[in-house]
């Protein structure tokens, strides 16, 4: 297949006016006040991104706000020019673009008007609108209300105009953005059908979207952009593994305490709705398979269920699904930064497979402050320390050896730079990959093991564990040093 | 390695360049419903319709017949007819300047959504204001010319020859106007008074020749004053124009042209950027 769409080492610098001096009076002002003066920032939206998509692809593209997705798109529709680097499409090619529903649309003009004006801005000469334009409508389902202005549609009907009107411009490279956030179930089928409907007449799609289910269903390759970076290119499922990855990281634990007192004069809060599962890939990903594992490692280790057990970001209850049930009621203790995973995790696992959420404690924490608790047989972090500088590895290792009973063991998993030297990224088994200078960070055995030293832990490295992302294990106890404060 | 890479894919070419290929032919259409979308937008829901735009012009023309004619007792035979060629291109330029400060700005999410000529923006704005002001004068001008009982004559083929020069200067201050107001709020101030200056530089409400001699330049270095003398030319004189006044035409359509293309080209990835 041919290539459609290429970028070369494509980079977008777009140049942030802060105070921007619109008016001359403000550029005067400027002369005779620092504060006041213009401040331009640059913000690099996209930093040598090379990719190459082929004629009948459809591509997702995924990353957080602000990660240089619809930059992207509008590069590819030609809306932006490059700042450095290459943008190049197919010679002839006609890029659509569902940027926005409704292009152009006025309220005070009739459906009729509005399709002939929004066609027009696409580049449509006036005889290819008329050859389209009963389609159009009919695909709409808006006939009656053809010839009334646009205002006096509801906001659904104008979404349905928008679309239909997208849907008949009949590109060979159509560029989507996040239009399946709006409207209703019933509208969202109907765009799938219309996308795959493009997929089956070999047109090129490049998609950006939040939902996983959505770019599941029409592409088998996704982009991850992160901070402008291309930072993955290849299969949907793997990709949105690295999201999470780069999700996790990025909220860095541990974060501040969660202000858990009720605030009188707000409104109450409105759930933020957020898609199912979502606790899981807020947990890392790979849910099911990195919690069976950590359960039967602690059993290989000795676990029994009459033990107390700390549970260091417990999270999405990945631990705690099968922990709970198995230990003794009232002696799994979960410590999370993030009120609202928790609470999800209960609602959505938890409670579906019959565990009673009474029968554990939660302790939300952000500091590894853990307040009134039993002495703990066994702590748990797993995939904890990637996201914790030295420091608070420490800090973290200080707080649960205090809570140990003697004799007390920590098992907390790591990224192991068995190099031991300063590398800056390390790809483990099982395609995790690690960094020196940003989480998740990798260290070498030897310095855990004489900072934790320092302190008054004594280390072991267990080594390779089964992790399907390849972290290693280490287990931690108490030396005779460490302090009864 | 990466040159390598690209010499496999020959057919492929710039986004931007492939965007621009297809440009103006293709967007005629979009100029055209431009267009069409501002004239509905003006008198649709409104009673007198097109009227209205009668009604402005006209209301000029009476208060000025009165100040002038009755009140200074300017000399001026058939004065209607004068003030009539001057006033009513005047009220095309003015409202087309003032609206094209506008015209990039204001329509922030056409531009950062989809990618069109951007220059079609404030060119259609000219051109809303062109066809509302040939509506005007297909109106207006014969019935004044009935009123003061002129024969058609030779010279009046010159109207519209000076009508496409002033379209052409207009289009140019619209590109200059839009590109300067995006980066400077303040534009649509200095406009307001800038055309008042403008007005009264123009000989609109007075004759050419009786302006002194010593400020006859300064009313020269008005860009509008060639456009209005070549219509007073054709219309209330019905003389030839002098090369002199066709040349000067030229030159401030050509000049503005080219200052506001150039402007517009220059700034234009940057503003669009910044909406």
């Amino acid at each position: 297949m041919p290539v459609v769409i290429e970028a070369a080492q494509l980079s977008k610098r777009f140049i942030l006016r802060h105070n921007p001096a619109g008016s001359v009076k403000e550029r005067f002002l400027g002369l005779l006040h620092r504060e006041k003066r213009e401040i331009r920032e640059e913000f690099w939206a996209l930093r040598d991104v090379s990719l190459r998509i082929d004629r009948g692809e459809a591509v997702g593209l995924i990353g957080s706000n602000g990660s240089g997705k619809s930059t992207l798109l509008k590069l590819i529709a030609g809306i932006h020019r490059p700042t450095s680097g290459q943008m190049r499409i197919a010679r002839g090619a006609h890029v659509g673009t569902m940027i926005e529903l409704g292009i152009g649309f006025h309220p005070e003009l009739s459906g009729r008007e509005n399709v002939f004006l929004s066609a027009s801005v696409h580049g449509l000469s006036r005889e290819e609108i008329e050859a389209i334009y009963d389609d159009i409508v009919a695909y709409s389902g808006l006939e009656q209300f053809i010839d009334q202005p646009l205002k006096n549609y509801s906001s659904g009907m104008q979404m349905r105009l928008g679309f239909s009107i997208s849907a008949h411009l009949r590109p060979d490279i159509l560029l989507l953005d996040e239009i399946f956030a709006v409207g209703d179930a019933d509208f969202q089928q109907r765009c799938m059908r219309t996308m795959r409907q493009f997929q089956d007449q070999q047109k090129t799609i490049v998609f950006v979207s939040h939902s996983p289910d959505a770019i599941r269903a029409i592409c088998r390759r996704a982009c991850l952009l992160d901070r402008g970076e291309l930072r993955f290119d290849g299969s949907v499922d793997a990709a949105f593994d690295a999201y999470d990855r780069v999700r996790l990281a990025r909220q860095g634990l541990p974060a501040p305490p969660p202000d858990l007192s009720p605030r009188p004069s707000a409104q109450p809060a409105a759930a933020p709705s957020r898609p199912a599962g979502w606790h899981r890939d807020a947990a890392g990903g790979l849910w099911e398979e990195v919690g069976q594992r950590q359960f039967a490692f602690l059993r290989e280790q000795g676990l029994a269920p009459e033990d107390y057990v700390l549970d260091i970001g417990c999270g999405a209850c990945r631990g705690g699904a099968h922990l709970i049930g198995w230990l003794k009621p009232g002696h799994y203790y979960g410590v999370e930064a993030r009120p609202e995973l928790v609470q999800a995790a209960i609602e959505h696992e938890l409670v579906p497979l019959g565990i009673d959420p009474g029968a554990a404690h939660f302790i939300i924490n952000g500091h590894f402050v853990f307040g009134e608790t039993p002495q703990f047989d066994l702590a748990l972090a797993q995939e904890l320390f990637p996201q914790l500088t030295l420091n608070d590895v420490l800090r973290c290792t200080a707080a649960v050896l205090r809570t140990l009973k003697p004799g007390g063991r920590f098992f907390a998993s790591f990224y192991d730079n068995a190099e031991g030297q300063y590398v800056d990224a390390i790809v483990h088994p099982g395609g995790g990959t690690s960094y020196a200078d940003r989480p998740p960070f990798h260290y070498p055995f030897a310095v855990l093991e004489a900072a934790l030293g320092a302190i008054g832990a004594k280390v072991r490295r267990l080594g390779a564990w089964g992790h399907p992302r390849g972290l290693a294990m280490l287990e931690i106890t108490a030396s005779e040093r460490v302090g009864t404060r | 390695m990466l040159t390598r890479e690209s010499s496999a894919s020959a057919d492929l070419v710039d986004a931007t360049q492939a965007a621009s290929f297809r440009s103006w032919l293709r967007f005629r259409e979009l100029v055209r419903n431009l267009v069409l979308r501002d004239l509905r937008l003006k008198y649709r829901g409104s009673v007198f319709g097109f009227l209205w735009s009668l009604a402005n012009p006209l209301v000029m023309v009476g208060v000025y017949t009165l100040a002038f004619g009755y009140i200074l007792q300017v000399r001026t035979p058939a004065f209607v007819l004068f003030l009539v060629s001057g006033l009513l291109a005047w009220g095309y330029f003015a409202g087309s300047a003032s609206m094209s400060t506008g015209a990039v700005i204001d329509s922030g999410s056409l531009v950062k959504s989809v990618y069109f000529p951007r220059a079609i923006l404030p060119l259609s704005t000219v051109l809303f204001n062109l066809s509302q002001y040939l509506m005007t004068i297909a109106i207006v001008i014969p019935l004044v010319l009935a009123l003061h009982r002129v024969p058609p004559s030779a010279p009046m083929i010159c109207f519209p020859l000076f009508l496409a020069l002033q379209t052409l200067f207009t289009i140019g201050v619209a590109f200059t106007l839009a590109t300067l107001t995006a980066f400077m709020r303040d534009v649509r101030h200095f406009l307001e008074i800038g055309l008042q200056v403008l007005f009264w530089l123009t000989p609109i409400v007075y004759e050419f020749k009786s302006v002194p001699r010593a400020v006859q330049p300064w009313v020269l270095a008005s860009p509008l004053t060639p456009y209005i003398l070549g219509y007073q030319q054709s219309l209330y004189y019905r003389e030839w124009p002098s090369a002199e006044l066709v040349a000067l035409a030229v030159v401030y359509a050509v000049a503005s042209l080219l200052l506001g293309l150039f402007l517009f080209r220059r700034y234009e990835d940057r503003f669009t950027e910044q909406l």
